[in-house]
């Protein structure tokens, strides 16, 4: 079942890529801003669903925020000039990298685990 | 059960961020190919080149419309004395807005960047003719007396502008390069008086090799080109 958000991402993903969709360019560092925050809470999620910590309401409303709070908050320190996309990035991106590690590690236990029971 | 909720939950939301991805790579690229736009100079100087040829031609095009205008003009001239009354009339009003050429007695001058080198006291862009130059000489000119002036064959008139553009001056949006030379119809005396006052234009410049100052007997000064005017209309009633 591990595989299913694997499928969906990539299904979501050829859904859009095949259209013909134009968002106007200033909004393009807003925009991977967002996906980037959608990335911290996929992954926030996963981590959490390992750790057995997962409550979905807390997940999606999470998910939901995080994306538009990210591209709005970048786009207001756009306005009074400072550069909050920057801020943004190394947060999110540094939550990203300690969560995939977190996954990693969960995975590898259970997979140790498994293995000594096996025996 | 409760194991396959939450991957249930991160699928549903994995296809959002999917679309999410999709949707800023797409604008990714779309960003890239609006940021290069001119890639090709090759390209860009067969069109600069093929413009400048067009331009060539509808030059001479419209010269020898021009002449065509005179001819028949000098036509109908020939019919009755009221219609050869206002055809001189018309050469009077094209003569003093700069549409005919102009003779008569003046000066050259001619500008030129100094082949100096800068020292202590001159800065390099001391020593090269800038735009402001010529306009402070044409109003210098123009103060004193000066009824016709063309700087490198270009006619200065009231629609004249005088900028720098690139390595260029433009004047009458056609770019010129130094040297540059001012011819001015007016007393030659005077013209060449008031340029070399005391303190004046000429000792402005931080080495004399940058002006040369000829009086002539007889210069001839190039028309301008007619300017279509889009907003400012004349007076109903005439004055």
């Amino acid at each position: 079942m591990a595989w299913l958000p694997l499928v969906g991402l990539i299904a979501g993903f050829l859904a859009i890529y095949t259209q013909d969709i134009k968002v106007p360019s200033y909004m393009a560092s807003y925009l991977s801003l967002g996906t980037l925050a959608g990335l911290d809470s996929f992954f926030g999620g996963i981590r959490a669903g390992l750790e057995g910590k997962f409550h979905g309401d807390i997940f999606i409303s999470g998910f939901a925020v995080n994306v538009i709070l990210a591209a709005a908050l970048a786009y207001f320190g756009d306005q009074i000039g400072v550069n909050l996309f920057l801020a943004a990035v190394v947060v999110l991106g540094g939550r990203v990298f300690l969560n995939l590690s977190l996954i990693r590690r969960y995975w590898l236990t259970k997979a140790v685990l498994s293995k000594k029971r096996g025996r | 059960m409760r194991n396959d909720s939450w991957i249930t939950k991160i699928t549903i939301m994995s296809v959002i961020l999917g679309m999410l991805l999709a949707v800023s790579l797409k604008t990714q690229q779309q960003v890239g190919v609006e940021n290069n736009v001119p890639t090709n100079l090759r390209e860009m100087v067969a069109v600069i080149r093929d413009t400048k040829q067009q331009n060539k031609m509808l030059k001479d095009q419209v010269e020898l419309l021009q002449e065509k205008i005179t001819a028949y003009e000098k036509q109908a001239g020939n019919g009755s004395p009221a219609v050869a009354a206002l055809i001189k009339e018309l050469h009077d009003s094209k003569f003093r807005a700069g549409l005919t050429t102009a003779e008569g007695a003046g000066i050259v001058l001619q500008l030129k960047d100094s082949p100096g080198k800068p020292s202590t006291e001159t800065a390099p862009i001391d020593l090269i003719i800038h735009d402001s130059d010529i306009r402070n000489f044409i109003n210098e000119l123009v103060n004193a007396g000066a009824e016709a002036i063309s700087v490198n064959d270009q006619r200065v008139t009231s629609r004249s502008a005088i900028r720098c553009a690139g390595n260029n001056i433009q004047i009458n949006n056609w770019p010129l390069v130094a040297p540059y030379e001012i011819k001015a119809i007016g007393d030659p005396k005077t013209l060449e008086g008031a340029l070399r006052m005391p303190q004046g234009i000429v000792d402005s410049f931080p080495d004399p090799k940058m002006v040369t100052i000829k009086q002539e007997n007889h210069i001839t000064i190039k028309p301008a080109e007619l300017t279509s005017y889009r907003w400012a209309k004349p007076l109903e009633s005439g004055r």
